[in-house]
């Protein structure tokens, strides 16, 4: 009967439970394992164990539970020290390796390895817990108990035996009374686990070592942080930017159109892009093509101030006059639609005297807009006998004042008013283009901030030297600042655009026009101004301290190459062959020519330069260095 | 189940029989310990040793210790083997003539088969029969040995002309082969000085039949542990030349032990367990029954004689070799 108990495949599943801590008994079910794991979890150990060997009896269960929550402890503690070595061994070999390689995420590593050491070694514990059998076998054979408790327990545990025989009773009283005469700590001695403490302590002490050894590799992992840091921060900006278009309330013309287009390419450039040169390529582009795109505004902005000019002194349009030469087209639309609904109320003297003022305004807009969508345009005729121009939106406010004003001329106060209505859109037209070129500027400003810090980083990893983002830092600012420019900023920015580019720009939209400006840190470079039409600040970024160094990046430390005035100021100087130099030279102003507010005929012209010396340099010629 | 003698009453018995037996066998212990197993394990004994040992005095001396009926039979060439059975002989009374059953020497609770290697082949299997079944079939009729039944046989290991070996299927038979060593000088002295007097030492009966038979089965109620019988088997199988962890055994061994002597293993070992006094058979237990249970088991080949193997250097390699517990030994 016991026999055929043993090859009942749900006892045999039922002592296969046991291991992970569910009940040895007749009431367990298979459907119920997962329930019981979760009250097993719940519960105390020994209790769980109780119920395993509730058969044994009070004696025998009484003398075995201490050791089998000794056993439970041996086997916490010997899968705990095998988890920790694996954990050192692994973690070791991984630090091991990132000093050999420049590997990422070792800490990452480390903490999931510990992790994982630390589940395998609970399922591994759970999973090898003894059966009350194997820890009274385990301790039959440390305290020399002859089989004893095991037999006992063996016997006891039995199901289906109706009436333990006399001998099986004296057989588990010996067991208990023996047991009893042993401590648990005898069964399962700590010593045993000396190896194994060994070993972990081992590969802690070699992981410790190795986590004290300086990394070779520190540099390059900077590096490679720094890159992804960048190239980061350039993605936001470039979403940033992107987000601010779609919230510009023009976005949707033409302009806005090409820009949102252009700065979802640059955005997945940018997510492709694994290093600063990629990334700079992708802005570079961006800046291109940004730049390229048409402004409009700032002549606007410059005819309305003219306009505004024209209208003071006039009664009635103090305001009017005010606004238009702030800049402000909303609040101008707002007067002009003011004026129109009360300039029936004006005397014949102060139409005639308004009817001038507008066609003053209207001429001067229409002279200082040249370019711009404040020009005159060309002339339609409109089927009411009227004329229109073809130019931008802001023609019709210079021709709905000139209108205005002949109707007033005439004593056409109705008419009069009709027109200046038309002025106020027209005005307010503009006021929504102004409100995008001002979003594309601020989206330029900041490209041009993350632009100048990649750059930065990129010559950094060029040239292998250190603190990149501290000098893409200084870069910038000596941009800005124009004069304070360090050479090394100037050219690891490729003659890149300064800040004050974006800057002016932004200030633009309160109607002064943009300027330009270089950025060089070269004395001769002197900034453009833009169309700003005397109005916009020149920015003269090289009016500084003059500097003749330009440090070339890609050159070893120690032995960078110095070109500039000094070579025509009669210096003594070394010379070197071109072809140490121009490589380096031709890949730092390729690289730059996206990013420097350069019109195409001037990037053609520094293609055409290096492109010329390409012969030279291939002939062994030799330049001067200072 | 209870049982007609308690082991207190067992330990007590079989000490009195071993010291009764001291008294006339000098030294030996071991030996007289192993024929007391092998007869309370219900099995039959094979004893080898050279002649003038104490072989027959042995189990006689047994006999009259256990008081039981006891026959001795000279195995010779020309033994029939109704002279170890009997035979039918026709009788003549006042009824008339009939047929009747002439018990030969094997009905006796205690049987010495002195010299078994020198009867022939016929004979021998005559006697193993009746060892086996524990009948004798003559005539067409059964008859049954009586209880307990215990044979005892003796063969020489030298003087091999004119002898049958014991077949392998005969040899599986006896419970235990027990070899009889060499008194030391003390033992020799002592001999002499016992058997050289005017009287010889008396023995007295210390158990009956009925006693042995109560011992058998109590032997028999001794619980052992799966793990214990688990290692019993993974000797016997380990001594199987295509089962074996031994490298070497396969090159020695011609054949293994048989699924007897797992029972002959578990019946001795229970008995020792008895012996020390203990509820539960021990691996201990085992490994002490396995020299006199597989020695005979265990058939060498001429590679193994060739380099001078024995069976009991065999065993020792497999009692070596088989870890007794493999659970207490990994954890």
């Amino acid at each position: 009967m016991r026999a055929n108990a043993r090859h009942d495949p749900l006892r045999l599943l039922r002592r296969h439970a046991a291991r992970v801590g569910i009940l040895a008994s007749t009431r367990f079910r298979p459907s119920r394992y997962l329930l019981r794991l979760r009250l097993a979890a719940a519960r105390h150990p020994s209790r769980l164990w109780r119920e395993t060997v509730q058969d044994a009896g009070p004696g025998l269960a009484g003398a075995l539970l201490p050791l089998r929550r000794r056993a439970d402890v041996d086997g916490a503690i010997r899968a705990a020290l095998s988890a920790l070595a694996c954990w050192a061994g692994a973690t070791a070999l991984v630090v091991a390796w990132s000093k050999l390689s420049p590997v990422g995420g070792t800490l990452a590593l480390a903490v999931a390895l510990g992790a994982v050491s630390l589940l395998g070694a609970a399922a591994a514990w759970a999973l090898s817990r003894p059966l009350p059998l194997e820890v009274a076998r385990v301790a039959d054979a440390r305290f020399g108990l002859k089989e004893r408790l095991a037999s006992a327990l063996f016997f006891a545990g039995a199901r289906g035996v109706p009436d333990p025989s006399t001998m099986q009773r004296r057989l588990e009283e010996d067991a208990v009374e023996r047991a009893r005469q042993h401590r648990p700590a005898e069964a399962f001695p700590l010593q045993r686990h000396s190896r194994r403490a060994f070993v972990a302590l081992t590969a802690l002490a070699t992981l410790a070592a190795l986590a004290f050894t300086p990394n070779p590799q520190a540099t390059t992992l900077a590096r490679r942080s720094a890159d992804r840091a960048v190239i980061s921060e350039a993605k936001k900006a470039v979403a940033s930017a992107r987000r601010r278009l779609e919230r510009a309330p023009h976005h949707g013309g033409k302009e806005g159109a090409q820009a949102e287009a252009a700065l979802q390419r640059a955005l997945v450039q940018l997510r492709k892009a694994g290093t600063p040169l990629q990334a700079l390529t992708a802005l570079s582009a961006l800046e291109s093509q940004l730049s390229s795109l048409p402004n409009l505004s700032a002549g606007e902005e410059t005819a309305a101030a003219a306009a505004g000019a024209a209208l003071a002194g006039t009664p009635g349009t103090a305001k009017l006059s005010r606004d238009l030469f702030a800049g402000d087209l909303k609040a101008a639309a707002a007067d002009l639609r003011h004026l129109a609904q009360r300039v029936g109320e004006l005397g014949a003297k102060e139409q005639r005297a308004l009817a001038k003022a507008l066609q003053q305004a209207a001429e001067r807009a229409g002279a200082n807009g040249a370019g711009s969508r404040f020009g005159p345009g060309q002339d339609q005729q409109q089927p009411n006998g009227g004329t229109t121009s073809s130019q931008g939106a802001f023609s019709p406010f210079t021709n709905a004042l000139s209108q205005a004003a002949q109707a007033l001329e005439a004593g056409k106060a109705g008419a009069a008013s009709k027109y200046l209505g038309s002025a106020a859109r027209g005005a307010n037209a503009s006021a929504a283009s102004a409100s995008l070129q001002q979003q594309l500027a601020a989206a330029e400003a900041a490209l041009s901030n993350a632009q100048s810090k990649v750059a930065s980083q990129a010559q950094a990893d060029t040239s292998g030297r250190k603190g990149n983002l501290a000098r893409g830092a200084a870069m910038k600012g000596g941009g800005e600042k124009g004069g304070s420019s360090s050479p090394r900023s100037a050219t690891g920015n490729g003659q890149g655009k300064s800040g004050s580019f974006g800057s002016s720009r932004s200030v633009a939209g309160q109607g002064r026009g943009r300027g330009k400006g270089s950025g060089a840190g070269n004395k001769e470079s002197k900034s453009k101004a833009g169309n700003g039409g005397g109005n916009g600040p020149a920015h003269k970024s090289g009016g500084g301290r003059s500097s003749a160094q330009v440090f070339v990046g890609g050159q070893p430390s120690g032995t960078e190459q110095v070109v500039g005035k000094r070579l025509a100021n009669g210096y003594k100087v070394k010379t070197t062959n071109y072809r140490q130099v121009m490589p380096s030279f031709e890949r730092t102003a390729l690289q730059g020519l996206g990013s420097q507010v350069l019109s195409p005929a001037d990037q053609d012209l520094v293609r055409n330069y290096f492109t010329s010396l390409g012969g030279q340099t291939t002939r062994g010629a030799t330049t001067k260095k200072g | 189940m209870n049982w007609p003698m308690s082991p207190e009453t067992f330990a007590e018995v079989s000490t009195g029989i071993q010291d009764e037996l001291g008294k006339l066998i000098v030294g030996q212990a071991e030996l007289v310990r192993d024929t007391l197993i092998a007869l309370l394990a219900g099995g039959h004994v094979l004893l080898e040793g050279v002649p003038g040992l104490g072989k027959t005095s042995l189990v006689r001396a047994f006999a009259r210790v256990l008081d039981l009926g006891f026959n001795r039979v000279q195995f010779t060439p020309d033994l029939m083997p109704a002279d170890v059975t009997g035979t039918t002989v026709i009788t003549e009374d006042e009824v008339g003539r009939r047929f009747d059953f002439q018990a030969g020497p094997v009905f006796a609770n205690l049987v010495l088969a002195d010299e078994v290697n020198r009867a022939t082949p016929k004979v021998q299997s005559a006697l193993l029969e009746a060892m086996q079944e524990r009948t004798v079939t003559v005539g067409g009729t059964t008859r049954h040995l009586p209880d307990p039944f215990f044979v005892l046989a003796t063969q020489n290991p030298i003087e091999l002309e004119g002898t049958y070996p014991l077949p392998e299927a005969q040899l599986d038979r006896f419970l235990f082969k027990l070899a009889v060593p060499y008194p030391t000088d003390a033992e020799l002295a002592e001999i002499a000085r016992r058997t050289t007097g005017a009287a010889e030492p008396e023995l007295a009966p210390v158990a009956g039949a009925g006693e042995v038979r109560a011992m058998a089965a109590l032997v028999r109620s001794v619980p052992i542990a799966d793990h214990v019988i688990e290692y019993a088997a993974r000797l016997v199988s380990a001594s199987q030349p295509g089962r074996s962890p031994l490298p070497e055994l396969p090159g020695y061994l011609r054949f293994g032990a048989s699924p007897r002597a797992v029972q002959a293993l578990v019946l001795s070992a229970k008995v020792r367990a008895l012996f020390a006094g203990r509820f539960n058979v021990a691996f201990e237990d085992v490994s002490a029954s396995a020299h006199p249970v597989l020695r005979h088991r265990l058939l060498l080949n001429f590679e193994a004689e060739a380099d001078g193997v024995t069976s009991d250097s065999l065993v020792d390699r497999l009692l070596q070799t088989v870890v007794p517990d493999p659970v207490a030994a990994s954890r």
